[in-house]
């Protein structure tokens, strides 16, 4: 049996109470080294609470927190712990009368970095990013996708083995969110695992392993993205004809296979079978005289996983 | 600069180097040092156009910058600490610098020496003229000394409480009124306290010193526990440099704890038991009869400081609603977690403070003042005065415990009408002469049973005071237990279960 990788974060019950308010409900939570998780939710689900508890800049109300096997210690400095973590918040407080190196410079030293560690690690940061043009510019002189990816690169110039992200794409043009998508490939790549927040689902579709869901406090849904999927008994194939579509229906319902329409030439049937059935299934139809133009599995996205678990939960 | 030597400085400690480069922008440089400069030149010019006597001008100008260095140097920099700080709480830096693994004490001491680094520059530009000017007025130079040695402690404490007052959570929202707060403080306090206590009891040993500092009249004479601190140069500056450095040291606990806490409760019950014991034996110490004052007047002096230290506790100690949510749910209320824990309501702290405050004042009250007071008055008094302080912790917790907006100003405005309305209404009707045994159960219930000497069947009277006070007190807390017990149920409501 293949060995699971060591768990990165682990959570017991973690409870943030703010007054009469539970903005983290008992969550039990587990990040496996390398994932990247993605959580999901609507806004004041408890998002940013549990990202700020993980990070020690929150104390739980109830609860215990192990990063990297360490556990987190009320009242304590946790420096070890510490030296783990990278935050980047969803708002990111720069010291605008810096420039890029001498932030990044300042922050790698708190970090303990020193010498030409630290002179290669905020050349290497700074590729990552890519504002190597920008290193010796004030940063109150860099737009806000500049200063964004300046704080990203703060967050992993002491290469933690944790990053937390919390909606880290909010407020960015296209072009900047495809560039961030890519930087946190590129640190998925490296091996860092990240706990990422976002609203943009399809962002997360692209480059998370786990997802959670969390409402009202709680963590709803947790697991491997593909676990989440509908399972295979469950899926569809959208077909779609030139002609006859009449045809292709009463093809279906002869066969006694629910028939779902699309549009005027497509509709979608349940299917079970793999992609040798598949294949099966289309030479039978063209043999059968039908003129298809497209013939596709209908794939679930985190979207559908979402409403789905919001569907179950309300049922 | 040499890169290598920035290197140093940045590795042993990096806030350091970051407020140096953050304040030391060449054209700040140049206005602070060329500021400087410029009023020592007028300085010299204004003094040698009156005087042709090179020996009377130097004296001025050293009488002139012994003066105004403490003031610029406490004011301006203790203004800077607290505006400084106050902008990271408020723009978000400081919550970074609080999520990186150097040490607060590091981070702190960074801010302590880089942000006034200007006003630093500043004196130490004028440092050249005030060795110039004591020499030529033929003051001793030991008095540099001794001056620079007891600014500079004086300053690490002032910009330590500036620290302090900057990283408190409750002052955010009131940045500027905070600053300028605190620059009044070094204003009114800190600089006239430094030039007051040691122009009179340190520096007028030093040759030629005194008339640099007007002294006509002959110095004060202090002592402390039967020692003389006026006549004897080292135990002088031993007695204020320990007292400063102690002072430090428990405004430096306070630091660390809200660096890393900045919602926690200003004081930790832990120090604010030593921080009784310590300002208790430092205040018994000066009233060890040599200061002229009656035994009487003595006691009022030391109950009066008290008084002041109980509500200073009161107000950092009592912890917020969120805290004692906390509390509740992560600890059992039993007496361990009343006495230690910093979330737990502050009343029993605050009875163990007046306990180790009364294990010294009532025994010295009852060997000193036997002969002038009766013994019961003398046990009851403290009785009535420590019922009274308790029922402001109490006071004080329950309205911190209720859900209000701003839970400070009402706990302030409840204790103000409590412990004055009784004293303007004892001084409106007292004139009346009604009956003593009345007014004494009267001041008794509000905690001033001193207020006057003691009549002709006061005990009695005393007793009632005290018996009512107690009902009273007993009435809080079972109203104390009560809503603490409310705030539990809410949160031990059965949590929902999660995924995994």
């Amino acid at each position: 049996m293949p060995q699971s990788p060591p768990l990165v974060v682990e959570t017991q019950e973690l409870t943030k109470q703010f007054d009469s308010h539970l903005a983290v409900n008992a969550v039990n939570l587990k990040i496996a080294s390398g994932d990247v998780y993605g959580l999901i939710g609507p806004n004041g689900a408890g998002k940013t609470t549990l990202i700020r508890l993980l990070a020690t800049a929150e104390e739980p109300t109830a609860g215990e927190i192990c990063v990297g096997g360490q556990r987190l210690q009320r009242g304590q400095p946790n420096t070890q712990i510490k030296r783990q973590l990278g935050l980047l918040p969803d708002d990111f407080p720069l010291y605008e009368d810096l420039t890029v190196d001498g932030y990044l410079d300042y922050f790698g030293r708190l970090y303990h970095l020193s010498g030409q560690t630290l002179r290669q690690r905020i050349t290497d940061v700074l590729g990552l990013v890519t504002l190597e043009s920008k290193r010796h510019a004030l940063i109150n002189t860099l737009s806000r996708g500049m200063k964004q990816r300046l704080s990203l690169a703060r967050t992993v110039l002491h290469q933690p083995t944790l990053l937390l992200l919390d909606e880290p794409v909010s407020g960015l043009d296209p072009i900047a969110r495809i560039e961030y998508r890519q930087t946190i490939k590129a640190l998925q790549q490296q091996g860092i695992t990240i706990l990422i927040s976002s609203h943009i689902l399809s962002d997360l579709e692209d480059f998370c392993t786990a997802i959670g869901i969390m409402e009202q406090g709680r963590l709803v849904e947790s697991g491997q993205l593909k676990t989440l999927y509908q399972p295979a008994t469950q899926q569809q194939i959208a077909i779609t004809v030139i002609d006859n579509l009449e045809g292709l229906t009463n093809y279906f319902r002869d066969r006694n296979i629910a028939v779902q329409p699309i549009d005027d030439h497509s509709l979608a049937i349940q299917f079970t079978g793999d992609r040798q059935a598949a294949a099966s299934l289309l030479h039978q139809l063209v043999t059968a005289g039908f003129t298809i133009s497209d013939f596709h599995r209908i794939q679930e996205t985190l979207e559908d996983i979402f409403i789905r678990s919001g569907y179950q939960r309300t049922a | 600069m040499s890169t290598d030597w920035i290197n140093h400085i940045g590795n042993w400690n990096p806030q350091f180097l970051r407020e140096c480069r953050g304040h030391l922008k060449p054209r700040s440089v140049i206005a602070a040092v060329g500021t400087s400069v410029l009023l020592q030149v007028l300085l010299i010019l204004s003094q040698t156009s009156v005087y042709n006597d090179i020996r009377i001008s130097a004296r001025n100008i050293f009488q002139i910058l012994t003066w105004t260095l403490p003031y610029f140097l406490l004011v301006v920099g203790g203004y800077y600490l607290v505006n400084d700080l106050a902008q990271e709480e408020k723009r978000g830096t400081l919550n970074f610098i609080r999520l990186s693994p150097r040490p607060a004490k590091e981070i702190l001491l960074g801010k302590l020496l880089g942000v006034p680094i200007l006003p630093y520059l500043i004196v130490l530009s004028a440092v050249p003229l005030h060795i110039w000017a004591t020499w030529q007025a033929q003051v001793s130079i030991l008095f540099l000394v001794s001056y620079y040695g007891l600014l500079i402690a004086t300053a690490i404490l002032c910009f330590s409480l500036a620290l302090l007052t900057g990283i408190t959570h409750q002052l955010r929202p009131k940045q500027t009124p905070a600053s300028i707060a605190f620059a009044a403080l070094g204003l009114f306090l800190f600089a006239p306290g430094l030039m007051f206590w040691n122009t009179n009891l340190i520096w007028h040993h030093f040759e030629n010193a005194d008339r640099a500092f007007y002294l006509n009249s002959s110095p004060i004479s202090i002592s402390w526990l039967y020692i003389n601190l006026t006549n004897n140069s080292l135990i002088n500056h031993g007695f204020v440099l320990l007292n400063l450095a102690i002072m430090t040291g428990f405004v430096w606990k306070m630091l660390e704890r809200l660096f890393y806490q900045p919602r926690a409760t200003l004081l930790s019950k832990r120090l604010s038991y030593s921080l009784t014991a310590y300002l208790n034996v430092l205040s018994w110490g000066f009233f060890q009869n040599n200061q002229g004052w009656d035994s009487i007047t003595a006691f009022a002096l030391l109950y009066g400081a008290n008084f002041a230290l109980m509500l200073l506790l009161i107000s950092t100690l009592t912890p917020q609603r969120q805290q004692l949510f906390d509390w509740l749910s992560s600890h059992q209320s039993n007496v361990t977690t009343r006495l230690w824990n910093d979330k737990s309501p502050a009343v029993t702290a605050v009875g163990v403070n007046i306990l180790i405050a009364c294990a010294l004042m009532v025994p010295w009250s009852i060997l000193i003042a036997q002969a002038e007071l009766p013994l019961a008055y003398l046990l009851l008094m403290p009785v009535s005065v420590a019922l009274s302080w308790l029922t402001y912790a109490a006071i004080a917790q329950l309205i911190f415990i209720t859900k209000v907006r701003t839970p400070t100003m009402w706990a302030a405005g409840t204790l103000i009408l409590w412990i004055f309305v009784p004293l303007i209404v004892l001084a409106l009707f007292q004139k009346g002469n009604p009956p003593a045994a009345l007014w004494m159960t009267y001041r008794t219930v509000f905690g001033y049973p001193f207020y006057e000497y003691p009549q002709a069947g006061f005990f009695q009277a005393a007793v009632v005071g005290v018996g009512l006070q107690s009902v009273f007190l007993a009435g809080l807390l079972v109203l104390l237990k009560q809503r603490l017990d409310k705030l539990r149920r809410s949160v031990s409501d059965p949590r929902l279960p999660s995924a995994q």
